[in-house]
């Protein structure tokens, strides 16, 4: 803690004399979108039939089912005796005989499963899991002899606004090869705290303000970088297991899960 | 006048006639001109008749029949040029109003010719399906309005969390916070695509096809519409 104190020391601000000093994060969440539609709940699957089946019984007949019926109708006459039989009732393909033809077909595609392996396995390092909901990025990051999971964070340096700060947060955590798209240049969450009594004697600094930005991931692949101890992808209902919950309360603010 | 003395004279008289006229004619030629031929002495160098005759008046063509113009014709037939001109122009016209027809508001022609045929028999709901219906569209409605709330709810707890963030920002630095107003206009415009309902494969190659468009073309349109071009990266 020290040691990210005595690097940074110009990154201190003052603001209030009645507050004291201050030291001013920028920190990033990083949200992967869903990639796929969410499962529908019982209520919705149960109206989207209704409505399809209103549909179906205002609906008129269609070529296909035209079909079907003069299908129907030849086979009738076929069974007469004084039936005769054209060239073109002769090679005539059925609109059932289509049908199966189209289900054989349809049967050779085969569509990605909407679990992924990650999702058997519960690997929650994984950014392919969950692919219905939106996956958040959060770290298990030294807060001076402490750890903890919180979203990406760093100091702010002289001469650099807070997205940039925020960029540099992701980069420290991720690496240069992990691209995202941030959401402005705006904060959209702010979050305060207090360092141990300890620290605050030492070096005359009441704790941190941080300011989270928004982005989306954009693809590329996360390097785990040596200032973080560990990182996971997690969706939000998950993220009481892992943050503080004074620090998740603040973030839940901003994380909109729709 | 020539032929007159012929049937006067007879055969030999009008040989010899023609000669000596003829004879007149080379000679006129050879001198180049058509003045003072009276005096000049007719000789020839052959011994028999000329057979033919050299002279540009042989090649003239016959004169041509004076036309006689009827300005009354004329007068016709300019009024007749116009009005099917005009006529012309009044099709042109009513043509481009012709408007596009809207399927949508027609309808297409052979389901309207089928329209009979198409009529599907309604079935009766038993009292339990109709209640069961009424029921799940009141549920869905309110099901509706709690999601419409929360996530109005939401979305304000979002932005108040934005404008707490930016007054204590400003409470650090005005600069800072003049920064964090800026538009970042590398984001317009920005686009999200999906979700989907199965994920992508990852690797797959969609096969090339060859893409028909068999949309009717309509009178003053040339070329189709190009089709759009998603892009799915």
């Amino acid at each position: 803690m020290i040691k990210q104190f005595s690097s940074a020391v110009s990154a201190v601000e003052s603001h209030d004399e009645k507050e004291g000093l201050w030291h001013v994060y920028g920190s990033v969440c990083v949200e992967r979108l869903p990639i796929i539609s969410a499962e529908l709940t019982d209520l919705e699957k149960d109206f989207q039939q209704v409505l399809l089946d209103i549909e179906n019984e205002n609906s008129m007949l269609s070529d296909h089912e035209l079909r079907h019926l003069a299908d129907i109708r030849l086979a009738e006459m076929r069974k007469r005796e004084d039936y005769e039989e054209t060239e073109t009732d002769a090679v005539r393909i059925t609109a059932v005989e289509d049908e199966d033809k189209w289900q054989q077909e349809l049967k050779t595609i085969s569509p990605a499963s909407r679990l992924t392996e990650a999702d058997k396995a519960d690997d929650q390092k994984s950014i392919n899991r969950k692919l219905d909901q939106k996956l958040i990025f959060v770290v298990n990051q030294k807060l001076g002899d402490d750890k903890a999971w919180i979203l990406p964070q760093v100091l702010r340096e002289q001469n650099e606004n807070l997205r940039q700060t925020a960029e540099r947060a992701l980069r420290d955590a991720c690496g240069i090869n992990f691209k995202a798209t941030f959401l402005g240049n705006a904060p959209c969450g702010f979050y305060k705290y207090k360092y141990p009594e300890a620290v605050r004697d030492e070096t005359g600094v009441e704790g941190g303000k941080v300011f989270f930005f928004k982005a989306f991931t954009k693809g590329g692949q996360v390097e785990k970088q040596l200032n973080i101890l560990d990182y996971l992808w997690i969706s939000k209902d998950e993220m009481p297991q892992y943050l503080k919950p004074k620090y998740f309360k603040e973030i839940d603010k901003f994380l909109l899960d729709f | 006048m020539l032929k007159n003395e012929a049937v006067a004279v007879g055969p030999e008289v009008l040989l010899l006639q023609l000669w000596h006229f003829l004879c007149a004619d080379v000679m006129l030629v050879l001198r180049g001109t058509s003045t003072g031929c009276q005096s000049c002495r007719r000789f020839t160098t052959s011994g028999g008749p000329l057979a033919f005759q050299a002279t540009p008046r042989l090649s003239a063509e016959p004169p041509k029949k004076k036309k006689r113009i009827d300005s009354q014709a004329v007068l016709l037939k300019e009024i007749k040029r116009r009005n099917k001109l005009e006529k012309s122009i009044k099709k042109l016209e009513s043509r481009a109003r012709i408007l596009k027809p809207v399927e949508e508001i027609h309808g297409e022609r052979s389901f309207v010719r089928t329209m009979k045929e198409r009529h599907r028999e309604k079935p009766v709901l038993t009292f339990e399906e109709s209640e069961r219906r009424i029921k799940l569209f009141r549920e869905w409605a309110q099901y509706k309005n709690s999601q419409h709330t929360e996530q109005i709810n939401a979305i304000l707890t979002a932005i108040k969390s934005r404008e707490r963030a930016m007054d204590e920002l400003r409470k650090i630095s005005e600069q800072l916070y003049l920064d964090a107003l800026k538009i970042d206009s590398k984001l317009i415009p920005y686009t999200v695509r999906g979700p989907v309902q199965t994920p992508p494969i990852a690797g797959y190659e969609a096969p090339d096809g060859e893409v028909t468009n068999t949309t009717r073309l309509f009178e003053g349109e040339e070329t189709h519409r190009p089709f759009p071009v998603i892009d799915t990266k």
